[in-house]
């Protein structure tokens, strides 16, 4: 090729990017998923036979597929264009569900972009094949969907509030300027405090920290909390300690924590994801994830 | 140089043999020598996303650990303060384990040295309304002590405006059941015209159950405050008059304000709707229309959709309950990405 060898070269790399989403059936009956487009690359997983993905670059024999939160490569010759309809993910992250109905787990997000094959329906709620299994994400949030509308997010003309410095199950501690959010978060709070307390009237009350400034924006030492739509919570003792508390710590109840999370704060607010590093809590489950420095607080974000 | 490296040592000889983390010494080049030595997550662990930093499981090792700090420095709950006051004004550089932990010990000072307590009534009362008084009234508050409460009474009937504020947060946090303190501040909500102080004072009520003829003289005193000029008054005030209202009658000024110009207000009414001691069917219809009210804000409709979760529902109820609900979950179905691979501050 000569000097036009690197020419090509990119051309060649410029046109795998560029190739169409096409929907793809497994032809073998357990196919590699791989991190890159060779067979030197890590196995990541596998998919099975008849199951469908959608198939969007190529790099010699290999081809590049949503495989699951991220994509994977697999080899050409165990995959083969089939006629089912596929749809990309419209919303910045999107739950993957075991079941169709936010009542089942998730065991997954798809990301923002993303695109799969649909393979069947249950009311709003599209079946795909992902990472291996099949799953369930809400049709709202896929592209070319006939839904009848809805899909736009809520819309609110509501400022923030501030939460009480103490209230029923609950005690605040950080300062009062620091805990201005929107009424979903004040307002969630507040229940999820009154819910702890009529169910466990003998624990300690539940220690709410930051949430946002008066106006939201930028609120040092945190990345995030400029929305109204974080906050700050402890893990819950053992005893009836008031307090700050690490996981580390004897007094620590790792059953009591969890019990808050899925019986209380999942229940009463919009829960988008909780970061918390209790593998016996982020563990079983699919919205609380591990995340440095979230030792001694939950971090909730609610949408 | 060597100076402070040895001090960093001995420190951490000191702090961590007892499995125990210190403050940082105040010398800057010392602290900065510590905070070096310091491991930031101490042991082997998992990790799931985020940053390439460790973190041990728990029941490993306490690093934080409700702890004393057993620097030498801080013998006295002035210098435990000081300590505090140092690391809030940083916060971009403060850990919150090691406030946490000056916290915790200021907290057992305060419960324990009846002279530590008189030194922090006096520093409330020199510097309410101030950062460093704000930062004392989050450990008072969790004192319920008779002193705490007497002084915070005392600032909030005569002190001055920022006093006076910053006292009823105060009261607020402290949460004592009490005749006494309920009274003083219905008789500054009767007179009061401060907005300001008035929400303050609003969100001070004691909580209890009180005699029939107290629960009037309460309802009696908010229900003007639900007609206040200031939204953020007549909000607090509907919360209240849900929270003490008896009978149906009493939720009136609550359902009038499903109908308030400012979409806080109505949010604000529909949420004290679901704690309101009285349930009629009356308030499940006004819910109800909310709900199914295509134009109202959606904060409104979320709330008056949580609401009537806990009313018994005819057909045409829950038909609008159900279908807020499929609008509700499809919503809740969009993440927005976790900020993983950013900073390894606290979120």
């Amino acid at each position: 090729m000569g000097k036009l060898g690197p020419v090509l070269a990119v051309l060649s790399l410029s046109a795998g990017s560029a190739l169409a989403h096409e929907s793809v059936k497994v032809t073998g009956s357990i196919v590699k998923v791989r991190s890159g487009p060779g067979a030197g690359h890590p196995v990541i997983g596998h998919i099975y036979l008849n199951q469908v993905y959608v198939k969007f670059d190529a790099r010699g024999d290999w081809r590049k597929i949503w495989y699951g939160h991220n994509p994977g490569w697999v080899h050409k010759e165990f995959i083969t264009p089939v006629n089912v309809p596929n749809r990309r993910v419209t919303a910045s992250l999107l739950n993957v569900r075991s079941g169709p109905g936010p009542g089942y787990d998730i065991v997954g997000t798809a990301k923002h972009n993303s695109w799969w094959a649909v393979v069947g329906s249950s009311g709003a709620w599209r079946k795909i094949y992902f990472k291996g299994h099949v799953r369930w994400v809400h049709g709202d949030y896929l592209t070319a969907q006939s839904s009848g509308g809805g899909s736009t997010g809520p819309v609110s003309a509501a400022g923030f509030i501030q939460l009480p410095s103490s209230g029923p199950g609950y005690y605040s501690y950080t300062y009062s300027y620091r805990q201005w959010g929107r009424p979903s978060m004040i307002y969630g709070l507040k229940a999820v405090g009154l819910s702890w307390k009529n169910h466990h009237p003998n624990w300690p009350k539940i220690g709410i920290g930051d949430i946002s400034l008066k106006n939201g924006g930028y609120f040092p030492p945190h990345v995030s909390h400029q929305t109204g739509k974080d906050v700050d919570i402890r893990p819950v003792s053992k005893t009836g300690y008031v307090g700050p508390l690490t996981i580390y710590s004897s007094l620590y109840s790792s059953y009591r924590t969890k019990d808050l999370i899925t019986q209380h704060i999942k229940q009463k607010m919009n829960v988008n994801l909780v970061l918390f590093n209790d593998p016996n809590v982020y563990g079983p489950l699919g919205y609380v994830l591990y995340y440095p420095n979230h030792h001694h607080h939950l971090h909730v974000r609610i949408w | 140089m060597i100076k402070y490296a040895l001090t960093a040592v001995a420190l951490l000889g000191v702090g961590f043999a007892a499995g125990r983390l210190t403050v940082p010494p105040r010398d800057p080049q010392a602290a900065a020598l510590w905070r070096r030595a310091a491991p930031e997550e101490p042991g082997p662990g998992p990790v799931k996303r985020g940053c390439n930093r460790k973190e041990p499981q728990p029941g490993a090792w306490d690093p934080a650990g409700e702890v004393v700090p057993e620097d030498g420095h801080l013998e006295t709950v002035q210098e435990l303060f000081a300590a505090l006051e140092r690391m809030a004004a940083n916060p971009a550089t403060a850990r919150r384990d090691l406030m946490d932990s000056v916290q915790a010990k200021l907290l057992h000072e305060l419960r324990e040295n009846p002279s530590a307590l008189a030194w922090a009534l006096g520093r409330f009362r020199a510097t309410a309304g101030t950062e460093p008084g704000g930062l004392l009234a989050i450990t008072l508050g969790l004192l319920k002590d008779p002193a705490v409460e007497a002084l915070a009474l005392e600032l909030a009937g005569n002190g001055n405006r920022q006093q006076r504020l910053a006292a009823l947060e105060l009261l607020d946090r402290l949460d004592i059941e009490n005749r006494t303190t309920r009274e003083a501040i219905l008789r500054m909500l009767r007179t009061e015209t401060d907005p300001e102080l008035l929400a303050a004072a609003l969100y001070t009520i004691p909580a209890g159950v009180p005699e029939p003829n107290e629960a009037r003289a309460v309802t009696e005193a908010l229900q003007p405050l639900t007609a206040h000029e200031d939204p953020e008054v007549r909000r607090r005030a509907v919360l209240a008059v849900a929270e003490w209202a008896r009978d149906a009658a009493g939720l009136e000024p609550v359902l009038k304000a499903l109908a308030d110009f400012s979409v806080d207000v109505r949010a604000g009414a529909a949420f004290a709707l679901a704690q309101a001691p009285a349930a009629t069917p009356e308030v499940l219809g006004a819910l109800s229309a909310r709900v199914a009210d295509e134009k109202e804000d959606w904060a409104v409709r979320e709330q008056a959709w949580r609401a009537m979760a806990r009313f018994p529902m005819d057909q045409h109820a829950y038909a609008v309950y159900a279908a807020f609900k499929a609008r509700h979950d499809a919503i809740g179905e969009q993440q927005e990405e976790a900020q993983a691979g950013g900073s390894c501050r606290d979120h």
